[in-house]
């Protein structure tokens, strides 16, 4: 017989019979058997698996030290050598749901082995972790345990052994918002047709690509007084000093660097390189100025027609950025434009 | 414009004293290709063979191009790019299948890409299922980039047409007839194909009959000129965002629509469209290519695809939303490739209500591809998310986009992107 596949599995206090909101301070107890909804996933494994260990925490204890406790509970199951953990279901038990996110996510990065856990899609932990997890889908109460504990096996099995995942609909597991290549039994050619041809005869269609709605960003007003302003040259198109110190990426960044332009008239050739795949560079490395315009810049503030340049240009590489990225670039140099007294920025890109 | 497509399947490719075609039997004489496609700015040529299911990885592949001729026409095979300048799409043109010429760059690309004969990154492209005649000149001492690559698109649409020739005269397994003009069509839904090629930079574009699209106005074509080599493309600089010549001679977009054609869809033609820099130059290109589409093919309603990456979005978006305006329906096909943390909520760049009906045709996703016993060119390419360069023989992480062929926004994929 081939060998019994181990499984360890977390629960609270109160599904590890110990008591409700009386008992939510209990730290960890270790129990080398199955316990409450164990009982369930026991039953839908069969003889295939058993559960090694269940490591019961108090709902509290871990919330209010989450990375700490979290750690603590995953050395525990470490030492039990699992193949699978299993999580819950917590149902709508906020501490209880962000506890069983917590303690699978840091499974899976730390181990490397799959876990699962249930909970209702409005339970913050769903919300926090359902990135990086398989979380099944449940309603807010125990009704329904039998039913989830065996989609709870059914979707960690899959995962154990390397088989593909279906789509939320079909494994039960609340939209993790990613998305991934699969194989569709029609081109993509042949399905435009299909769709445009529904929408053109007023049929029902369903896009593949859903729009994404951006928020829109108003402009700042306008700057009265340019003579007496603080100016700031910044771009995206990933020009950095010679030799790239800061080694900036070539794409997808998530930060910038300030670089000292303090009494150079112009940026001469040579002295810079551009760290961007998106563009032809030939001319930004023939005349950096021409896309972080120093030069012109000098001849303003000494026509009076702009107060001062900011004596740092700074850099970032915009190219295939997520939007999360774009926003903590943008966020950390806007703090800096603050924090230097600086009253507008010109932003090239390329 | 009546097209006669003569295929001739190649099950086999041998090096012999003479290139001549026996039976499914492809017959190479391998001098006499290198004498063909030789030029001053190759220090030397070698000639490779990737056969299907070998354990073999071609490194920096360029364009891939089927091998044919225009028997109408001879010296006007790529007419512009490479053959004299005139008309393609009519008249007979042989095509070998299941075999392709593939240029091996042997210069750094930025963007570079691998193509897997075996193994799971070959699932994903179907030029692992040709044997491809690798082309891999390494460049003359002081040659330019762009002087090399030049040379290198020459080498292979030269080699394309003289392997062709060796079907001359012989029997054709197929024969495929391309034509608009059809009983039938009346009642029908009037059907046009925006082709948006990308024009990025010389040497990051596509030649339409020879000349570069960086200055290109929208223009309608006949789809059959497409499908008979009038559009070569010349991307090394974004390669692994754009599809290969070989994908055009056999456009699958165009070849659906041909397929439809009298069924439930009347295909009133293609407009070859362009993707400019800057925000005045789109909104003309975006103007002048839905008017063809409104007001000269007189279209109920539109496909729109892409090549390239980020900005030509901005493109199909502007063309989408006057073409709904004039009330020409429309339905996009796009590759979701935004984010590289494949979420959901970034999956295009813009956003317009009129953009309801889209096509996914796969999204950006890494895997790990296994070490390959064989190597064919000798440029390690970069490492996305890493400084290390990729090394032929070993395991490394990357993008199934940059498998050559792994993405195409034209329509031929079986895959999707599931939202889970």
């Amino acid at each position: 017989m081939a060998k019994k596949i181990r499984i360890v599995h977390y629960i609270n206090q109160f599904f590890g019979q110990y008591g409700g909101e009386d008992a939510a301070s209990m730290g960890i107890v270790v129990k080398e058997e199955m316990v409450g909804p164990g009982k369930g996933l026991a039953a839908a494994l069969g003889d295939r698996a058993e559960i090694v260990a269940t490591v019961i925490c108090g709902d509290n204890h871990i919330a209010e030290r989450l990375e700490e406790v979290t750690k603590e509970v995953v050395d525990i199951i470490e030492k039990y050598k699992p193949d699978l953990v299993f999580a819950g279901p917590a149902y709508g038990a906020g501490r209880y749901g962000v506890a069983c996110g917590s303690v699978c996510a840091a499974v899976q990065k730390r181990l490397g082995i799959p876990a699962v856990t249930a909970q209702n899609e409005e339970n913050p932990g769903a919300d926090i972790f359902k990135k990086e997890l398989y979380i099944i889908k449940t309603g807010t109460n125990a009704r329904t345990m039998a039913d989830d504990t065996k989609r709870i096996v059914a979707l960690g099995l899959k995962l154990l052994a390397g088989e593909f995942i279906g789509s939320p609909e079909d494994e039960g597991y609340i939209t993790r918002g990613l998305a991934r290549n699969v194989k569709s039994p029609k081109s993509s050619a042949e399905r435009i047709v299909d769709m445009l041809l529904d929408k053109y005869h007023g049929r029902p269609f369903k896009t593949e690509v859903p729009i994404p709605s951006h928020e829109a960003v108003p402009a700042t007003p306008a700057i009265k007084d340019l003579a007496n302003a603080t100016v700031v040259l910044v771009t995206d198109g990933g020009l950095y000093p010679a030799g790239n110190p800061d080694r900036m990426p070539s794409q997808n960044a998530d930060t910038f660097r300030s670089y000292s332009i303090e009494g150079k008239d112009e940026l001469k050739k040579g002295d810079y390189i551009v760290c961007h795949n998106g563009y032809d560079p030939s001319f930004v490395l023939a005349d950096p100025n021409r896309l972080v315009p120093v030069d012109a810049m000098r001849e303003l503030v000494k026509d009076k027609v702009v107060g001062k340049m900011h004596e740092y240009y700074l850099a970032t590489t915009g190219l295939i950025t997520t939007i999360a990225n774009s926003k903590k670039t943008a966020q950390a140099m806007a703090e800096y434009i603050k924090d230097h007294n600086i009253d507008a920025a010109i932003l090239t890109s390329t | 414009m009546r097209l006669q497509k003569l295929y001739y399947d190649i099950e086999n490719v041998v090096f012999d004293a003479k290139t001549y075609l026996d039976g499914h039997s492809l017959h190479i004489n391998r001098d006499e290709l290198i004498e063909t496609v030789a030029d001053k700015r190759f220090a030397d040529i070698t000639i490779g063979l990737a056969i299907p299911g070998e354990s073999c990885r071609i490194m920096n592949p360029g364009d891939i191009v089927q091998p044919t001729l225009r028997l109408e026409d001879e010296k006007a095979t790529f007419p512009g790019a490479q053959g004299e300048m005139r008309r393609a799409g009519n008249g007979k043109t042989i095509a070998l299948r299941g075999v392709a010429v593939a240029e091996v760059c042997e210069r750094f690309l930025s963007l570079g890409c691998f193509l897997d004969m075996s193994g799971p990154g070959a699932e994903h492209t179907p030029f692992s299922e040709t044997i491809n005649i690798c082309i891999d000149p390494t460049p003359a001492a002081g040659v330019e980039l762009n002087d090399y690559l030049e040379a290198l698109k020459a080498a292979s649409l030269k080699a394309a047409a003289y392997l062709a020739k060796a079907a001359k005269d012989h029997t054709p397994d197929a024969v495929e007839e391309f034509a608009l003009e059809r009983e039938g069509l009346e009642g029908l839904p009037r059907v046009a194909y925006i082709f948006q090629i990308f024009n990025h930079a010389p040497y990051t574009d596509t030649l339409l009959y020879g000349d570069s699209g960086l200055s290109m106005l929208p223009v309608v074509v006949h789809p059959n000129e497409i499908l008979d080599g009038a559009l070569v493309n010349r991307d090394y600089g974004q390669i692994s965002n754009a599809d290969p010549t070989f994908v055009y001679q056999n456009h699958p977009m165009i070849l659906e629509l041909y397929r439809r054609h009298g069924k439930d869809v009347n295909f009133v033609g293609v407009v070859v469209s362009n993707t400019p820099h800057v925000v005045t130059d789109k909104n003309r290109n975006a103007m002048l290519a839905t008017g063809l589409v409104k007001y000269t093919l007189k279209a109920d309603a539109v496909i729109i695809t892409k090549e390239g990456g980020g900005h030509p979005q901005v493109d199909i978006a502007l063309i989408c939303d006057d073409c709904e305006g004039l009330g020409v329906k429309t339905a996009i096909l796009i590759s979701e490739f935004l984010s590289p943390s494949n979420a959901t909520d970034e999956t295009v760049l813009f956003t317009t209500k009129n953009a309801d009906a889209m096509v996914a045709a796969g999204c950006l996703e890494f895997m790990i591809f296994p070490p390959m016993e064989k190597a064919i060119g000798g440029i390690k390419i970069a490492n996305p998310g890493s400084t290390a360069f990729c090394d032929p023989h070993e395991a490394f992480r990357h993008r199934i986009k940059s498998i050559r062929g792994g993405m195409s926004q034209l329509g031929g994929l079986l895959y999707t992107s599931m939202k889970y």
